[in-house]
């Protein structure tokens, strides 16, 4: 399988349960599936993807703007709520991510342990993508990594009863589905749906950004890991799949840089900036990316590791700076 | 913010120390493993956000600032030394979190 067989390999088994389970619906329709339950997927899936994107990325990780203190905390809430990790150690681990990418130290590098050919890769992918949720000893101690996320009351709040949130995530759409229907089996189909479905379609749109977003699609931009821009995943990933740009700028607000690069969370942040609950929203000027541009096809170690001597020193301690540019 | 009268003068003692991480242990201390301050957090299997719980409390009850050798402590005795380092020597800029 060559890398573009790859690309379909990859494309089919994302692309093909979502169709399927889309059928599902269709099929089961007013049978076991309502449009009550359609509302609190759709619903639920904004709230939490938001919560991600907005939130944890690109306001908690990123800086990338700043906001009153509700704001921060319920955009962090939506965070939790997509079940993912809390906020201190989910901004820990990215961090470290954009401090190591695709190198010794990166915490989900597709480009892991570099075994040769199609098993090596594989392993890469679901390596990148969910086994390293799975391997216990792999941290990013918050101390060293996002001190003034730590510091932050209201972080360690939601991290303390993230649990909670994530129950949460799964009692509220029931909540939505008992109010617009009245019935138990409404309250069950929410909770199915805008709870179980919703964290497992969402969990895979995040974990494909970090496993297909440094294997698969185009470089605007030469960075020094194998970050790629994927249009398809643009859209559910709410912006988060511009993973090349993001790489690139990653303090930027916008992930998609052009008009057609859609990105429902910059939209999301200007709208709060309309509306005065976001300020100093950064951003990159047209010709600071063109000096940029160029994007190498960035396989210098797309097999067997980066080079040797390519590890670079451990930073100091990253006292809130560790997303600075690459 | 400010923690509502919770403030505490004076220097940070093992018995504080010991008391947050116990707090935190509670149910998985065997019973035979007396906390001391030669107790190591990772053998007592603090999880790394306990230690952001146990590390951000101090500071807020005594407005001090761990410095970055905070990445360093292994010990409940380390923590304590370095926190009274600390508080004796703030660092410019230091003080109650406010933020």
């Amino acid at each position: 399988m060559n890398a573009r067989q790859h690309h379909g390999f990859i494309l089919v088994t994302s692309v093909v349960p979502l169709l399927g389970t889309a059928a599902a619906v269709v099929l089961l329709w007013r049978d076991l599936v309502g449009p009550s339950d359609l509302a609190a997927f759709g619903v639920m899936y904004v709230l939490a993807g938001l919560g991600i994107s907005v939130g944890y990325h690109r306001l908690l990780t990123h800086r990338s703007f700043e906001t009153a203190r509700p704001v921060r905390l319920v955009l962090a809430a939506c965070g939790a709520m997509a079940g993912q990790a809390p906020p201190i150690v989910w901004v820990a681990h990215h961090r470290r991510h954009h401090s190591h990418a695709d190198r010794p130290g990166d915490p989900h590098s597709p480009y892991g342990d570099g075994e040769p050919g199609l098993r090596g890769a594989l392993r890469g992918l679901w390596h990148a993508h969910l086994g390293w949720l799975l391997a216990p000893e792999l941290t990013s101690d918050p101390l060293r990594w996002c001190p003034d996320v730590a510091r932050d009351p209201d972080m360690r709040f939601v991290s303390r009863y993230f649990v909670g949130f994530v129950a949460l995530g799964v009692t509220l759409p029931a909540a939505i589905g008992l109010t617009l229907t009245g019935t138990l089996a409404g309250a069950l189909g929410g909770a199915l749906w805008g709870g179980l479905v919703r964290l497992f379609v969402g969990n895979h749109v995040t974990y494909s950004v970090n496993s297909v977003g440094h294997y698969f699609g185009s470089r605007r931009f030469a960075t020094k890991d194998e970050s790629r821009n994927v249009a398809w995943l643009a859209l559910p990933s709410f912006g988060e799949a511009w993973h090349n740009n993001h790489h690139a700028f990653p303090r930027s607000a916008r992930h998609g840089l052009r008009w057609y690069e859609l990105d429902v969370s910059a939209g999301a942040i200007a709208l709060l900036r309309r509306l005065g609950l976001a300020r100093n929203v950064v951003t990159v000027d047209r010709s600071v990316q063109e000096s940029r541009a160029g994007g190498s096809p960035g396989t210098r170690f797309r097999r067997g590791g980066p080079p040797a001597g390519a590890r670079r020193p451990e930073p100091g301690v990253a006292l809130g700076a560790g997303a600075g540019e690459d | 913010m400010t923690t509502n009268g919770s403030r505490k003068l004076g220097p940070v003692t093992s018995e504080e120390v010991q008391a947050l991480v116990g707090a935190h242990l509670r149910r998985r201390l065997p019973a035979d493993v007396e906390l001391g301050e030669a107790s190591a957090f990772d053998e007592l299997g603090l999880s790394s956000l306990q230690l952001v719980d146990v590390v951000a409390t101090l500071e807020e009850r005594h407005g001090f600032r761990f410095d970055p050798r905070i990445l360093e402590a292994r010990t409940l005795g380390d923590l304590t030394a370095l926190a009274n380092e600390a508080l004796a020597n703030p660092a410019p800029g230091d003080g109650p979190l406010s933020a």
